[in-house]
């Protein structure tokens, strides 16, 4: 396991921080070289020489994201995507941390006003845009939350994009160069690669896409009733009084997350209540087909034959359904 | 006697001041040729950021009217910068050496040492500390130079 955490560090390492910011913006380097000679057998004084350029400033970010493909669910809300943004000039800067949303993607996330960015360590820092301050070789990790509209479906997705744009730096890349003889002489250049989102290299900010992935239940759902017995004993059973019914329930979960506490409420206090007596009910998990409600043995459930409401199942945590199961349940009653 | 040390001492003044040298620093730069071709040519070093390769010219120069002998041309490598390997040339004809313990031992690459014991190797052209070039002659009023190469860390 240390061994697995230790390879995912490196991975992340190779995508944010190793590369060294190196010599620092404003480094006065000097060459000096020394000449001695002679004129015939004379030596001759020394001559030196030496030449001076001032180091300029690269400015370079990288953002690295930590967990695209977050799943969630429609209207979740304050979802994160956790990103990591690194400093990779040669100087202190400050980035500015903005959002911004795919065009091409299934949805849009409940508003890119309502996103918020969070520290490490879970601190709000507040909504975007936010300027955040960095140094040499600085590396830090936020969390983007966002909220996921109602309207999203089942295996749809869509990608927020974190941008890093310098800020109160101007590309001096093509101006008049200048060798300079302190920090004040250093000249901007923008050096970061080209990103996420058709963002162009050396254009000074940089931009990684994180996803959400919506995994919903789709949850389908069907009445109907058979005829079990009645009181003639034939084998063709009619809705007659005393005779035994069932109403029978399929709910379906075609979805790719799991239905959870599904519970129904069968409320028969405006038409049935005094035509019919409880008798029992059941529900039974299974994979999606036809659900043949007359074969469902669970007996689960022993309403009062009195009852006006029943719920099927009776537990109130209800019935988990997975994905791709079917619940097929059933409630007995007799014609009165 | 007194006119002969006139004499020397102006002879003296004369030769002393033949020989200079002058250091320039350059930088590689793309550049587009009318035809439309990518090329680079070395510019004078002024947007210099980690990992650019800089040259340094040494520019010798006899303005004296006497030939100078065994001119010995010393130049410590900028502690921000790591000497780029075989990048050390000279324009016409020298000896090449360098140093790893900043100029006080001067050594062929190939019989240049770093550690001891065990760890004893072959100096990485990034260890250099210091470049000697040792150049015969220059002729009166002629130019020679001298060069290398290094990367800003």
């Amino acid at each position: 396991m240390k061994r697995i955490l230790s390879m995912a560090t490196a991975m992340l390492l190779g995508v944010v921080g190793l590369h060294a910011a190196g010599t620092s913006a404003g480094t006065v380097v000097e060459n000096t070289v020394t000449l001695n000679y002679s004129v015939g057998t004379v030596p001759q004084n020394a001559v030196m020489a030496d030449d001076t350029f001032v180091v300029d400033r690269i400015i370079d970010v990288v953002i690295a994201v930590n967990n695209s493909g977050v799943q969630t669910q429609p209207g979740s809300e304050q979802v994160k995507l956790g990103f990591t943004v690194g400093n990779e000039g040669n100087d202190a800067e400050t980035w500015t941390l903005s959002l911004s949303e795919s065009a091409s993607d299934d949805f849009n996330v409940d508003g890119l006003a309502n996103c918020n960015l969070f520290d490490s360590a879970g601190t709000l820092i507040g909504a975007l845009s936010q300027d955040i301050a960095f140094g040499v070789d600085d590396n830090k990790t936020f969390e983007v939350a966002c909220d996921m509209p109602t309207a999203a479906k089942d295996g749809e997705s869509a990608e927020v994009f974190l941008v890093a744009t310098i800020k109160n730096r101007s590309n001096d890349t093509g101006t008049a160069d200048t060798q300079g003889t302190g920090l004040a002489d250093a000249q901007n250049v923008y050096a970061e690669g080209a990103s996420d989102n058709s963002d162009a290299k050396h254009d000074g900010h940089f931009t990684k896409g994180g996803t959400y992935t919506i995994l919903s239940a789709e949850v389908s759902f069907t009445k109907t009733s058979i005829v079990i017995s009645d009181e003639s004993g034939t084998a063709e059973a009619h809705r007659i009084p005393g005779a035994v019914v069932r109403y029978c329930f399929d709910i379906t979960n075609s979805g790719s997350a799991l239905a959870e506490n599904v519970r129904l409420t069968e409320d028969l206090t405006l038409t049935n209540k005094d035509k019919l007596d409880y008798v029992k009910s059941g529900i039974v998990i299974q994979d999606i087909g036809t659900c043949d409600c007359a074969a469902v043995t669970d007996v689960s459930g022993t309403p009062t034959a009195s009852a006006t409401t029943v719920n099927i199942p009776e537990s109130t945590d209800g019935i988990d359904i997975p994905s791709s199961k079917q619940a097929c349940g059933y409630l007995e009653a007799t014609i009165k | 006697m007194k006119k002969l040390l006139t004499t020397s001492a102006l002879l003296l003044s004369m030769v002393q001041a033949s020989v200079n040298i002058h250091s320039t620093s350059y930088q590689e730069e793309a550049k587009i040729t009318p035809t439309g071709e990518k090329t680079k040519e070395w510019v004078r070093a002024s947007k210099v950021v980690p990992g650019t390769v800089v040259r340094y010219v040494n520019s010798l120069e006899n303005a004296g009217t006497k030939s100078a002998r065994k001119l010995v041309v010393k130049n410590p490598i900028p502690k921000s910068m790591e000497y780029v390997e075989n990048s050390a040339s000279c324009q016409n004809g020298c000896t090449m050496t360098y140093s790893v313990d900043g100029g006080q031992n001067y050594n062929n690459a190939e019989a240049l040492y770093v550690g001891v014991g065990e760890n004893r190797r072959l100096a990485k052209a990034s260890e250099y500390t210091d470049i000697q070039w040792i150049v015969d002659s220059l002729l009166a009023n002629t130019q020679s130079t001298v060069e290398y190469k290094a990367r800003l860390k």
